[in-house]
């Protein structure tokens, strides 16, 4: 990042003009370098730091020594761990198609509510967006477990003997990710629908379209940025919420988040788990320029 | 030049490698009413922009009452800007709009009170202090903005584009209360717009910009009548063309064949034989007639022609006939006294030489 | 009003989203009022979880740490991402798209990659985790909303603005001060409301980030969890909810009328 102000125009100018320094110029320097040199030293230089710790190796008491190896990203496509990458994807791919299956419809009934109303149940869906995830999964648990809410009613209701084991399995995390990512994609969702010109629907009515085929043919092609947005956004930190799996899991539930954190806390090797994020960080880009191709936002903007 | 105000010299400005002000030099006088008038993406609100300190010139110097200021910023000149879109500050009252320029300078509290009084009086808003900008009307948000830049005294009031966004009554009645206003305080006005009828209008001078480049300046009269080149006359209110070529250069007059006749035009323009030129003519001193003139008066210009159609425009008709080569031309006739012909009907186009403008640009 | 077979079905799947969104949350906050300790059944109404989390001092020493890191890091964090959403919006410069990736990419990528790279940060410089980790941490992830949310708002900035008052006479900084400053401050606190949330709320970078001195109280909730479940955990939670609540509905309030 080189944050030294352009030369000025007068400066490459044919006529060599007194070089003044504008006031402006200070006032550049002073709204843009704190941010820069913050989010330098605290995002990018840590960043840069694990992917150089990838091609150490592990010392023996926890921390890292030379020789400069790849092995911490050979180890990681043994069989075990590469079941672990697969079994998060396909996890975090279960949520994005749930979230999006039970959300799309959603967000298009609200998009298309009466005016009056259309803040008061979008605003419904942004305090979930904004309140604490763990709190929220841990309101699940107690629904769930064994001595839980669902449990003592269907047994009081006579429906069960014995109580369901609905926690510490699979189906338990995803319910917990799809409840705490929902709201991420259905913002997008809104958002994409909700400015989507109702005079094309109308148009396509004109023309012969029954509503489903207007449907199709228009507002799903024309909603996709909010689809992809609400995917991306749902998709990559679903792979990174260790929490879940970690409360509503079974000891089998470790996923790639859990795999990171268990090797900078547990097993102390730090190369690897290093090498670990840094693969999770390809993944991401990986899903990101995947959205930008798709999409065409430069930006990111449809993101938030 | 003593009473020089505002002073471009050579000022070019370039954005990566579009040159948006070309080499542009300017005088404009203490007191004057100066326009630049131009289409859009001609460089005038970019001279503008410069002048106030918006923008700094790639190359050249801007003097301001005799001090070069294009390094200056736009704090640190005393003009003021009337903005396209006001610009006035949402989060003040009128009052405190007008007296932002005054609060900066730490002028005492009595005097801001009369000076923004006096400002509001001028444009007479005086009631309307304690509104919001948005709890005001377009043509009142216009006169807070000029309140604004005028309680500060400076030297030299830019306006850009400052009637754009009103309506014709509503525009029509500004250009008139601006004038009065230039007038009664005697400050320089640099006003810019892509209307030729309001720099008509208002101006003491007009410089016609194009391209970067100016066209031409002069008075109102000036620019009208005597334009220098195709894009003037053509910019600036509607003209026939009619290309030909030089046939004769005389001492006090030039002949120009065009369209198989021969055209007489006044001398005075730098002009060889068999040079391609343009002669304009406004259709107001196009006339028509169902007779050629009298042989012998060769004093007349005239060319036969086909009626083509005729469009009623109130007082005036437009009538456009083409002539033999299918050249459109236009006529403005009395409505009341129209020539007894219609459509296909063969007639004369006249006019006095002194009217026609030979181009050579 | 007579609603098509369509619109009533519309409604009531809506109406069940609003249920599998709400209804965990309605039951965790009546648990919280609950008598019994197994939650599971309600023998009555108490404030006795409430008065008992107030006693424990891990709890109270949690929270103050909670608030101290979120004003501080809220503070710090809206001074450089108001700076920065400025600076973004007025100039053009060498390096801007790097600058946006880089202030775009934290909301995107996995925050357990940001949490263990601020670790690993932290413990190569050898700064024990503590205030100051959190802080600085919490100041990176709050940074880029606060700049989204104050550039949004810029967009309906008139850049005329600037130019009007510098006309008049301001210099960049009165300016800034007295014109755009005012203009934006809806969007600046809506920002900053939504960084204090973001602080008190966050789990996983402040999992790795906080030294044994300096747990948060979300910090607090996750090992109590891990220990099972307990009415306290209900009241704590029910707290959080109510702040994280009032926050967002002032900052939403800010952040929908652009005509504040």
């Amino acid at each position: 990042m080189k944050m030294e102000t352009l030369p000025t125009t007068a400066e490459t100018g044919l006529q060599s003009q007194p070089k003044q320094r504008q006031p402006r110029d200070w006032a550049k320097w002073w709204t843009l370098s704190p941010v820069t040199l913050w989010m330098t030293c605290f995002f990018l230089i840590p960043l840069l730091l694990i992917l150089l710790v990838s091609f150490f190796t592990r010392s023996s008491f926890g921390g890292i020594e030379m020789p400069l190896t790849i092995e911490n990203y050979t180890r990681f496509f043994d069989s075990l761990y590469i079941k672990i990458l697969w079994v998060s994807c396909l996890l975090s791919l279960a949520t994005t198609l749930l979230c999006l299956v039970f959300g799309y419809p959603f967000a298009y009934i609200i998009a298309r509510s009466p005016q009056r109303y259309r803040n008061i149940l979008l605003f419904l869906i942004i305090i979930p967006f904004w309140t604490n995830s763990l709190i929220r999964t841990y309101a699940w648990i107690l629904l769930l477990r064994t001595e839980g809410v669902i449990n003592t009613l269907l047994i009081n209701a006579g429906i069960f003997e014995q109580p369901l084991t609905l926690l510490y399995n699979n189906f338990a995390v995803l319910v917990g990710l799809v409840y705490t990512m929902l709201p991420f994609m259905v913002l997008p969702l809104y958002a994409s629908i909700e400015k989507l010109d109702k005079s094309y629907l109308e148009a396509a009515a004109d023309l012969g379209a029954k509503p489903w085929q207007a449907f199709w043919k228009i507002t799903f092609p024309l909603t996709t940025p909010g689809i992809v947005a609400g995917s991306l956004l749902v998709f990559v930190p679903s792979l990174g919420l260790f929490f879940i799996p970690d409360l509503m899991g079974g000891s089998k539930s470790v996923l790639i988040g859990n795999l990171i954190k268990n090797q900078f806390l547990t097993a102390r090797d730090w190369p690897f788990g290093s090498a670990v994020s840094i693969i999770l960080m390809a993944l991401t880009l990986l899903c990101i320029v995947a959205y930008m191709r798709t999409t065409n936002d430069k930006q990111g903007k449809e993101l938030l | 030049m003593t009473n020089c105000m505002v002073e471009l010299r050579q000022i070019t400005k370039q954005y990566d490698q579009n040159t948006v002000v070309d080499q542009l030099s300017l005088e404009i006088q203490q007191g004057e009413f100066m326009t630049l008038l131009g289409p859009s993406g001609c460089g005038k609100t970019t001279t503008l922009r410069m002048i106030a300190g918006f923008e700094l010139p790639t190359s050249g110097e801007i003097l301001l009452d005799g001090e070069i200021v294009q390094h200056r910023p736009a704090y640190q000149r005393n003009l003021n800007t009337v903005f396209q879109n006001y610009a006035l500050f949402p989060h003040l009252t009128t009052f405190e709009n007008v007296a932002f320029g005054l609060r900066l300078k730490k002028i005492a509290k009595s005097e801001i009170e009369k000076r923004v009084r006096d400002a509001l009086k001028l444009v007479q808003l005086e009631e309307f202090s304690g509104r919001k900008p948005d709890q005001l009307s377009g043509g009142q948000k216009q006169r807070v903005a000029i309140a604004r830049a005028l309680v500060n005294n400076p030297k030299v009031l830019l306006l850009d584009e400052p009637l754009g966004a009103l309506d014709l009554r509503l525009r029509k009645q500004m250009q008139v209360e601006l004038k009065h206003l230039q007038q009664q305080l005697g400050i320089t006005f640099i006003f810019v717009t892509h209307d030729q009828e309001e720099a008509l209008t208002m101006s003491d001078r007009i410089a016609v910009m194009n391209g970067g480049k100016l066209e031409q300046i002069g008075t109102p009269a000036d620019v009208y009548d005597r334009p220098v080149s195709r894009f003037v006359a053509e910019f600036i209110g509607e003209t026939n063309l009619l290309t030909g070529t030089v046939k004769e250069i005389g001492q006090s007059r030039l002949v120009i064949e065009s369209d198989g006749s021969a055209l007489v035009a006044p001398a005075g323009i730098a002009v060889r034989e068999l040079q391609d030129v343009t002669v304009a003519i406004r259709p107001e001193k196009a006339l028509l007639s169902l007779e050629p003139p009298a042989a012998a008066d060769s004093a007349v210009n005239h060319l036969p022609v086909k009626l083509v159609e005729r469009i009623y425009t109130g007082v005036t008709t437009k009538t456009v006939v083409a002539t033999h080569s299918g050249k459109q031309l236009v006529a403005h006739e009395n409505t009341d006294q129209l020539l007894p012909v219609s459509a296909g009907d063969e007639l004369f186009v006249t006019w006095n030489p002194a009217h026609s403008v030979v181009l050579t640009a | 009003m007579r609603l098509s077979l369509g619109r009533k079905a519309a409604l009531f799947y809506a109406f069940l989203i609003y249920l599998f969104l709400y209804a965990p949350i309605a039951i965790l906050i009546t648990y919280s009022f609950n008598q019994s300790k197994l939650n599971a059944v309600w023998t009555g109404f108490t404030f006795d979880w409430y008065v008992r989390l107030f006693q424990n001092g891990e709890v109270l020493e949690a929270a103050k740490t909670t608030l101290v890191v979120a004003l501080m890091s809220t503070i710090a964090a809206t001074v450089i991402g108001t700076l920065a959403a400025v600076g973004m919006y007025r100039y053009k410069f060498r390096g801007k798209t790097a600058l946006d990736s880089m202030l775009y990419l934290p909301l995107v990528i996995p925050e357990i990659v940001m949490g263990i790279s601020l670790l690993a940060l932290f413990s190569q410089i050898k700064i024990p985790l503590g205030y100051f980790t959190l802080i600085a941490a919490h100041i990176t992830f709050s940074i880029p909303y606060i700049v989204v949310v104050v550039r949004a708002r810029l967009d309906g900035f008139d850049r005329s603005l600037e130019e009007a008052a510098m006309d008049l006479g301001a210099t960049p900084w009165q300016t800034f001060v007295k014109v755009t400053l005012p203009v934006i401050a809806p969007g600046v606190v809506a920002g900053a409301l939504l960084a204090f949330t973001l602080s008190i709320d966050d789990v996983i970078i402040s999992f790795f980030v906080a030294g044994p001195g300096s747990t948060t109280l979300p910090l607090k909730i996750f090992s109590m969890i891990k220990f099972g479940v307990t009415p306290e955990i209900n009241a704590l939670s029910t707290l959080m909810l109510i702040v994280t609540l009032i926050v967002v509905i002032i900052a939403e309030r800010l952040r929908m009328n652009k005509n504040v």
